[in-house]
């Protein structure tokens, strides 16, 4: 019987075959145990067993029970982290399957970025982008979990190897149908054109009806009953749907740039650079045309769609978007949306069947403002604001059929805003990487949507439940406790982390600060030897000029080998620079373990093993 | 058949056989009547039972890894011989006997941190 290299504590088994078992043991590593057999030993009456064989094959969650599958694959069922399918090899194993586990659910916190607007609170409701943000696992499998509602994304269909997309439009290649079965899509210096038939199958079109396929496109769609407008950055031409033939075409003079472009059934807007649009019919002939000085430059342009008279432009200064009358281009009115943010993207669309349509605005820092529109005073009143990301939005159009339309919102936290019982509801959808989407209704894929990721291009159906999404972001430490500043658009964790060096089991507290949307760690901070933590709490405390400044607390405990239970504890205040990162502003001692902290006007209160402190 | 541990008692759970004698065949395969036996050992940290010679047909051996007493980590093997009720209203009897071993060499004291048995094929062996 020879010793192991390193000490462990085992903690499953299982068998494979007479001579290998696998064992796996508490700091989640995996062994397989060979067993050497001479049988010509046996006769001469000696044991057969030779000797044995440990070696690690790899790791896996912390195992509470394993069960061997067949042909190699072995279940690992844990309790504190996720269980996982593995296979494994002579030497090696890798995981083939993992099933995600929330539980133990050690602590939580409700972020709701949704209803944070300088208005207040205005909606009652949870505004959609609520999520619970657990602190689960134990240990190596410790991780934050985000948990949210929302509705869910089913691919049907992928075409892949598609890379770095930035725009998609769907057309109909038979005039006057509503079906789109051709997907044309931008790429930074190229178009490419799929067509689809009625059962599914996608095709490259190399020549697709006079459209520039050398250039991207920054728009495309069907336009009056049977044009179909093209428009790059230097051209822009409507070829007729049914013969393929440029009818009419228009090119950007004196080298300029089209920067941005929208258009509806009788106009099409297109912006030069930010600084002149000018206005077309649908046989591009200009209608009006007017300049914006370099003060005034435009960030985003937008026509109202199935063919009303008014467009929408967003200018870079002052954050105002003016209506304006599309056939002179005259200023209809003038609204500042924000203080200190920038219109990018505009949409006005119907989202509840009898009522007036609504003007949605995305912000360059990410928020989104809703108008209602009376579309013949040209009245707006305001809507809702929500936060749904750090960057702008984007919109696009979805029609749900019968005149009414949904929104899908793409920014790193996709919504799509639908109407439901005559409220706008914000809700999540899991599709993290979407880049660019449009509606793709097409007779393979009914009420279908293309999205594009940063590496392909799929189909999907955007299913009508809303369901529950869980993000994880392994810590490998356990999160003990969670606290969350809206403020500071961070959350704290109090984690415990266990290591074992040089056979010896080695236990750390940190404190880790986290950013609320992008979910990646920012900072830590850490704590003594032997030194716990045992709680974590955000407030405002006094940053000693008279002016409340938010902090976050975190209350230990000094482990102890003796059963005394009066342990030392200690409260160590920190603050949150400028870059994001911790710095200590105050430690103090106490008496006993520090398990619990709260505030009481203006002081903390800490709550030790037998006693409750106020500290100033 | 099936046990259980508690400390310092087996419980033993027969699953009912085909018996030539029994004229009931409805409880076939299901549980019988749990047989409690007391053992001198109260801390089991693990048991396996072993892997026997089929066709030797002997009683099937129990190895239960334990502290004893002075907090020694001991490895025993127990044979378990069982013999079915004579009528259907009664449990049956159930015996572990020590088994003595001479021709198997086995430690007397085994380390400390021993966590479990894992019964081995042909030869007869076991690990921590």
């Amino acid at each position: 019987m020879t010793p192991l290299e390193e000490a462990t504590i085992f903690v499953a088994w299982e068998r494979i075959d007479s001579q290998r078992h696998v064992l796996a043991d508490e700091y989640g590593r995996l062994y397989l145990l060979m067993v050497e057999v001479n049988r010509d030993n046996i006769a001469q009456g000696h044991d057969m067993i030779q000797g044995w064989n440990l070696d690690i094959l790899g790791e896996t969650s912390r195992a509470s029970i394993l069960v061997y599958l067949d042909a190699g694959l072995i279940f690992v069922g844990s309790h504190q982290g996720d269980s996982q399918v593995i296979r494994i090899t002579e030497k090696s194993m890798e995981v083939v399957q993992t099933f995600p586990n929330i539980a133990p659910i050690l602590d939580f916190t409700i972020m709701d970025m949704g209803n944070r607007s300088g208005e207040g609170q205005i909606n009652e409701y949870s505004s959609g982008q609520a999520r619970i943000v657990t602190g689960s696992g134990a240990f190596n499998d410790g991780s934050l979990r985000s948990v949210r509602s929302g509705v869910a994304l089913e691919d049907v269909g992928v075409l892949g190897e598609l890379e770095h997309i930035t725009n998609l439009f769907d057309l109909s290649s038979t005039p006057s149908s509503r079906e789109a079965d051709t997907l044309l899509v931008a790429f930074i210096n190229e178009s490419r054109v799929f067509k689809f038939s009625v059962d599914g199958e996608v095709e490259e079109i190399d020549d697709y009806k006079g459209i520039i396929l050398s250039e991207t496109t920054l728009l495309a769609q069907n336009i009056s009953a049977d044009g179909l407008l093209q428009v790059t950055t230097t051209t822009a031409q409507v070829i007729d749907n049914e013969s393929g033939m440029v009818q009419y075409t228009w090119s950007v003079p004196n080298r300029q740039t089209i920067s941005a472009v929208s258009a509806n059934d009788r106009f099409i807007l297109v912006s030069l650079g930010g600084m002149t649009i000018i206005a077309f019919d649908v046989n591009l002939e200009i209608l009006a045309e007017r300049s914006f000085g370099t003060e005034s430059q435009l960030s985003c342009v937008s026509t109202s769609p199935r063919g009303g008279d008014i467009g929408f432009v967003g200018f870079w200064k002052d954050s105002n978007v003016s209506i304006l009358d599309l056939k002179t281009l005259r200023t209809i009115r003038t609204i500042t949306i924000a203080d200190d943010s920038v219109p990018r993207s505009l949409i006005l669309t119907q989202i509840f069947k009898d009522e007036l349509p609504i003007l949605f605005v995305a912000l360059a820092d990410g928020r989104v403002v809703t108008y209602n529109i009376d579309t013949t005073t040209h009245e707006l009143s305001s809507g809702t604001s929500i936060t749904l990301g750090t960057q702008e939005p984007s919109f696009t159009e979805l029609p749900q059929g019968d005149g009414v339309y949904n929104v899908f919102v793409s920014c790193e936290h996709p919504s799509l805003i639908y109407g439901s019982e005559g409220r706008l509801v914000y809700s999540a959808v899991t599709a993290e990487k979407a880049t660019s989407v449009c509606s793709f209704d097409s007779r393979a894929y009914p009420g279908a949507v293309a999205i594009a990721t940063p590496s392909d291009l799929r189909i999907s159906v955007i299913d009508n439940e809303r369901t529950t999404h869980v993000q994880p972001l392994a810590i490998k430490e356990t999160v003990r406790r969670i606290a969350y500043s809206p403020t500071l658009k961070a959350f704290g964790m109090g984690t415990i982390k266990r290591s074992l060096i040089r056979g010896v089991e080695v236990i750390k507290s940190h404190f880790k600060l986290a950013d609320e949307i992008l979910f990646k760690e920012l900072d830590t901070y850490e704590l003594n030897e032997d030194e716990l933590v045992e709680s974590v709490m955000r407030c405002e405390l006094d940053d000693g000029t008279g002016i409340l400044a938010e902090r976050f607390v975190v209350g230990t405990a000094y482990l102890s080998d003796d059963e005394d239970v009066n342990v030392r504890g200690r409260i160590v205040v920190l603050e949150v620079t400028e870059d994001r990162k911790l710095k200590p502003v105050t430690k103090m001692a106490l008496k006993g373990g520090c398990r619990c902290l709260a505030m009481l006007d203006g002081n903390i209160v800490a709550a030790l093993i037998k006693t409750v402190r106020i500290v100033f | 058949m099936t046990l259980e541990l508690f400390e310092g008692i087996v419980t033993v759970i027969p699953i009912i056989q085909r018996h030539k004698k029994r004229k009931i065949d409805g409880d076939f395969g299901n549980l019988g009547e749990p047989i409690p036996v007391r053992i001198d050992e109260f801390f089991v940290r693990s048991s396996a039972f072993l892997h026997g010679d089929l066709q030797l047909r002997e009683d099937p051996k129990l190895a239960l890894l334990y502290e004893d007493t002075q907090s020694n980590v001991r490895l025993k093997i127990r044979s378990l011989m069982y013999s079915p009720a004579a009528s259907s209203s009664e449990s049956g009897n159930v015996s572990l006997e020590e088994v003595k071993d001479d021709t198997r060499q086995m430690p007397d004291e085994l380390e400390l941190g021993a966590s479990h048995l894992i019964p081995l094929e042909f030869p007869i062996g076991k690990r921590h």
